[in-house]
């Protein structure tokens, strides 16, 4: 992988939370790149750090130390505003319980990042169909998350986070609310995704959803202890 | 986000909570409507006297001197009267007597001793007959003009005209009766009796004067002329400024207004209190919409919001549910003005006080809901998406 496709890079980086008397290491001297158009998979128990892993990443959070490089540029030199506009044009997230907004139809919720890109509603709502198509639900459009299932509203936040064509899907436990068929349909689709370019990186305690990744890296303590390549079969 | 997009998506929210977005107007539409009713029985108030404080037209000059030991003397009036602008001056005198006819006899009424002018000057009419004339005047003629009231109490539904009547024993001719005219700066016109000026030496008065309207030739030159009749009487009279007023009508009229305004001003003042509680019922809303909608302010954030579009969105709804209750209550304020005007009380509402209400209902908006925006904007997003 060459230097200039990497589009995640986190330089020795690090976050301590202060809890009571106590400091938490969540991230401990943690390196990491993905590349463009990878599919990782960040395994580990729930306290191991990858929350906080896939908080950094996604801008949700900052490092106290270290450097994280996104397409190249160091987070830490951007303003609130401009951290915003990463996470809407570069990021797409994937919650374990979808985090639809519940009073909008599947169609609106796919279109509020775009509307945060300024895009007027008329064409917020055709590329927010175009996006629901693609995960299957074209026909579903005026459903409100409440009358969706579990999967269908899975598909949803995929949508969504597919919607201003994100650098990287960040997806958190995808399958976490999900039953066992429903879950591998909705892995399925990511890989479907990956297949199409898609850069990924998948954070789960689940290592038969691990797998689907072509990379594996074990999370604990706040260490990235290990890292398996595999091609997937 | 479009400024657009938000105004919809605040429409959006608070049609998803209707009840409490309802609830929330209740506050603002209570405190524009009591500001609109209570500004419109203010002004209709304030209207209603000017308008029989002007009546009497803007032309007229209130001449009273108050020392009980100077008065004018007849001469002195005519003196008076032949001042540059003015037009007419109509001295009277206020006798209180016993007039009666047959068994029907009224005590202490009031009797006004007039000239010739003053009919006009004060703009009374005559319903039958005819007024005080020179000829009454010189030759101290005893007749009079009868008041509405007066004339039905005396002679119920017979035309009082030619008939006679006793004003103390004596006997007067009606020669004229006056049309309805209700009381007027405090005089009951309806319930009086006029008699010529000089017959009233025969109900034991002097022809010196102390009362007197002057009528002006160009009402928008009141001020001097007022300064001119304050001369004469200092000159003549020997008085100080203490012991007589000279007031134009103007001037009562801008006094009348000056009071008005105080008195509306001191009614919105009162009503304005049930705005600041409706204002600080929305800012207790848009805190509770605020907490309650923790989650998706970090789905919002982690979907590409800014602070900016985060603040904006509450803002704007907080804006929209005062405006939207500040005109319905404006509306209600108009219906209650309708109400009122029923009971016979003056109600005036007036553009402004209305454009007035509609910009402080946004105002409250913008002040009572920047608190609870700026709190969801500055909440950091994954403590929002971790909370329930």
């Amino acid at each position: 992988m060459s230097e200039n496709s990497v589009t995640i890079s986190l330089q020795d980086v690090s976050k301590v939370y202060q809890m009571g008397e106590e400091q938490i290491r969540a991230l401990d001297h943690v390196s990491f790149d993905v590349a463009k158009g990878e599919y990782v998979a960040i395994e580990g128990p729930s306290g191991s750090g990858k929350s906080t892993f896939m908080n950094l990443v996604g801008l949700l959070d900052v490092c106290d130390d270290g450097r994280y490089l996104l397409d190249g540029v160091d987070v830490a030199t951007l303003s609130d505003d401009q951290q915003a506009a990463i996470r809407n044009k570069k990021i797409g997230f994937i919650f374990q319980n979808f985090n639809l907004l519940n009073k909008m139809t599947a169609l609106e919720n796919v279109e509020v990042p775009l509307m945060y890109q300024g895009m007027d509603e008329k064409r917020a709502a055709q590329q927010a169909a175009v996006y629901l198509d693609k995960v299957e639900l074209g026909s579903r459009t005026d459903h409100l998350p409440t009358q969706l299932s579990g999967g269908q509203q899975q598909r949803v936040a995929i949508a969504r986070a597919l919607a201003c064509q994100p650098e990287v899907i960040l997806a958190d436990e995808p399958t976490g609310a999900l039953d066992q068929k429903t879950g591998s349909d909705i892995m399925d689709l990511l890989d479907r995704l990956n297949h199409e370019g898609q850069t990924i990186i998948v954070i789960t305690h689940d290592h038969k959803v691990a797998l689907r990744a072509r990379r594996i890296a074990h999370m604990m303590d706040g260490h990235l202890t290990m890292e398996d390549r595999h091609e997937i079969h | 986000m479009k400024f657009i997009e938000s105004i919809k998506l605040a429409f959006r929210n608070i049609r998803a909570n209707k009840m409490r977005s309802g609830l929330t107007m209740l506050g603002i539409i209570i405190g524009i409507a009591s500001v609109i009713a209570l500004v419109g029985v203010g002004n209709g108030a304030a209207s209603s006297v000017k308008s029989s404080v002007s009546s009497m037209g803007t032309d007229i000059v209130t001449v009273k001197i108050q020392s009980d030991d100077a008065s004018l003397s007849e001469d002195q009036v005519t003196a008076l009267g032949a001042l540059d602008n003015v037009a007419a001056v109509a001295p009277y005198k206020s006798i209180s007597a016993t007039v009666s006819r047959g068994d029907t006899s009224t005590s202490r009424s009031t009797i006004l001793a007039i000239n010739q002018s003053y009919l006009s000057i004060n703009n009374v009419e005559l319903a039958s007959g005819r007024g005080i004339s020179f000829v009454d005047l010189d030759n101290a003629s005893k007749v009079c003009v009868i008041g509405s009231d007066l004339a039905t109490t005396l002679f119920s539904l017979a035309d009082p005209v030619g008939q006679s009547l006793k004003i103390d024993g004596d006997q007067y001719t009606v020669i004229g009766v006056l049309a309805e005219t209700g009381s007027s700066m405090g005089v009951d016109i309806d319930s009086t009796l006029l008699i010529p000026y000089s017959t009233a030496v025969y109900l034991g008065e002097d022809t010196s004067n102390s009362s007197l309207y002057v009528q002006l030739t160009d009402a928008t030159q009141a001020d001097a002329t007022v300064t001119r009749i304050e001369n004469y009487i200092r000159m003549t009279l020997q008085i100080s400024s203490d012991d007589y007023s000279v007031t134009s009508q103007s001037s009562m009229i801008a006094a009348m207004e000056d009071i008005n305004s105080t008195l509306s001003l001191m009614l919105a003042g009162i009503a304005s209190i049930s705005l600041v509680v409706g204002g600080i019922g929305v800012m207790n809303v848009m805190l509770v919409s605020v907490s309650e909608r923790t989650r998706e302010i970090g789905v919002r954030k982690s979907l590409g919001a800014r602070r900016r579009d985060i603040l904006l969105q509450f803002l704007i709804e907080a804006v929209v549910i005062s405006v939207l209750g500040g005109i319905i209550g404006i509306l209600m304020g108009l219906f209650a003005g309708i109400v009122i005007q029923n009971f016979g009380t003056g109600f005036e509402a007036s553009g402004d006080v209305i454009l007035i209400a509609f910009v402080t209902s946004a105002a409250i908006g913008l002040i009572f809901g920047s608190f609870p925006a700026y709190r969801a904007s500055a909440l950091s997003p994954i403590e929002a998406l971790r909370s329930e």
